[in-house]
């Protein structure tokens, strides 16, 4: 029989030859065929999906403290906040943490975002104390508390924050970028913004919708099922139910930031939950980051190291508890999992799983007001 | 064209889908992620509907030139055009009601994998088919 090349028949001296049939490749060949081909597609979805940074721009909305109306009705807190767990000093330390926090005397008339007469006691006349332990200056009392829960099995961090304006708790952008896939280290951006206390925060970055608003700039505004978190200009803090949010309502009446991670944790009277606005797998045991707020002013952030032997992490539920133990009136999940990172000062504090990652945007506490 | 097209048809199927059911569970396992209710994914959807239709229109060509015989492939081609398209069908009304987040809801999301899976078993029936149909010829041309 003459042999051919390939499928089809050669002409020669003009004879057709019979096409000479190849048999079906190896199953084996074609199993390792479609892995690679699933390899690299995924690869290629990949990159542009959460790999390939792109700078986004924001819609341009944008809210300050003049948009907070006076006449507007303040959000109920409770008279007098509960007595909090006092959680123990660091081992090593320095000063005592003070407890959190006594019944705050009525406040004077301040500019809107303005808290310094209110907490005076806290604030110094301009020096400033640094220490393992407690930042205290003129704008700035936070006092840093780590704690091994037994019934948590997991190791807490606790930051309380008051500020003297509202501007010194901001938000910080990757690179000082939005967009997607930009990302960078807690640490890199703590140093870089000079920062007290820096929290991961929703990581916005990795996905297409939910709200970021970030010091007072709309950034997108498509709403998802989830809880959101608003902090206004006057330093109220609500979280409001997906169905009742609307981004350019919240922005007229001076939403400063908005996170878009949840749920919401306390209830409206500030008591622990046993039910949540989540997916199911978010309310497992993970590492846990929360914000935290007493009043408006006063203000917290609350870490959970997990995925360890020594710190197992913990499940809504728990966090839900945690939170009304630490006083909170509202407290608020974020990004949890190996995004809960905690900085003091430009130092990584916590104990991140699998070391952590970097991350979209962050929140944090800095010793300047931006007027 | 055609000729072209359909020896990787089935192959392109299975990939497609494979693809597909990946990111139904990387979407289990980390939902903050948004693998499933983005662009590339509903352009993913696609695709899928397009091979799944293709499969079932040549499914469909071939079975009228022979006697009657139940076709599983031409079936499932037709269960995951079915599926893949009721999906695809969402996806402007997903643009003109972003609220409803309809590719956020599970049984939309089950949805998609159903059809994926589908899409898998009718290219690895083509597939399959087309392997024995070249084992005949061999054997005839070897004979």
């Amino acid at each position: 029989m003459p042999t051919t090349k390939g499928r089809h028949a050669q002409k020669t001296g003009g004879q057709h030859k019979r096409p000479v049939i190849r048999g079906p490749r190896p199953a084996w060949v074609l199993a390792v065929a479609h892995a690679l081909a699933l390899g690299i597609a995924l690869v290629l979805y990949a990159l542009p999906h959460h790999v390939i940074p792109s700078v986004q721009e924001s819609t341009g909305v944008v809210s300050s403290r003049q948009s907070i109306q006076r006449t507007a009705a303040p959000i109920v807190t409770p008279e007098a906040t509960p007595e909090p767990v006092q959680m123990a000093a660091e081992p090593a330390a320095d000063a005592e943490a003070e407890a959190t926090p006594e019944p705050t005397p009525a406040p004077t008339e301040e500019p809107v975002g303005s808290f310094r007469n209110k907490f005076a006691d806290k604030f110094t006349d301009g020096e400033v104390i640094r220490t393992h332990s407690e930042y205290r200056s003129a704008n700035l009392y936070v006092t840093f508390q780590k704690k091994y829960f037994d019934e948590l099995l997991s190791r807490v961090y606790f930051v309380d924050i008051y500020v003297a304006d509202i501007t010194c708790l901001r938000s910080a952008l990757a690179q000082d970028k939005y967009g997607r896939g930009i990302k960078e280290w807690v640490t890199k951006a703590a140093k870089r913004h000079k920062a007290v206390a820096t929290m991961n925060g929703d990581y916005f970055g990795s996905r297409d919708f939910g709200v970021v608003v970030r010091n007072g700039t709309l950034y997108r505004e498509k709403k998802n099922i989830r809880d959101v978190a608003v902090l206004y200009w006057d330093g109220r803090f609500e979280i409001i139910p997906p169905e009742d949010f609307d981004a350019m309502t919240v922005m007229e009446n001076g939403a400063y930031q908005c996170w878009h991670f949840g749920p919401r944790l306390l209830d409206d009277e500030g008591h622990a939950m046993t039910r949540f606005n989540a997916d199911s797998r978010m309310l497992k045991t993970h590492p846990r980051s929360a914000f935290g707020y007493f009043e408006p002013g006063h203000y917290c952030f609350v870490v959970v190291d997990g995925r360890h032997e020594e710190s197992r992490g913990v499940d809504m539920v728990k966090l839900s508890a945690l939170m009304e133990k630490l006083g909170c009136t509202a407290a608020y999940n974020l990004d949890g999992g190996q995004t809960s990172l905690l900085a003091r000062y430009d130092t990584l504090w916590n104990r991140p799983s699998g070391g952590g990652k970097s991350t979209s945007d962050f929140i944090m506490v800095v010793d300047d007001v931006v007027n | 064209m055609w000729k072209k097209i359909r020896p990787m048809l089935p192959h392109a199927g299975i990939l497609l889908g494979n693809v597909m059911v990946v990111l139904f569970t990387l979407e289990q396992i980390n939902p903050s992620m948004n693998f499933i209710d983005n662009g590339l994914t509903k352009g993913l959807l696609v695709l899928m509907t397009l091979a799944a239709a293709l499969i079932w229109r040549e499914r469909r060509r071939a079975k009228a030139r022979k006697a009657r015989r139940r076709d599983f492939t031409r079936i499932l081609a037709a269960a995951a055009t079915g599926l893949c398209g009721l999906c695809v069908v969402l996806i402007p009304l997903d643009r003109v009601f972003p609220a409803w987040n309809l590719f956020l809801k599970p049984p939309v999301q089950w949805l998609i994998a159903l059809g994926a899976v589908a899409l898998i078993a009718a290219g690895g029936a083509l597939a399959s088919r087309d392997r024995r149909l070249l084992r005949r010829k061999l054997r005839r041309q070897r004979g």
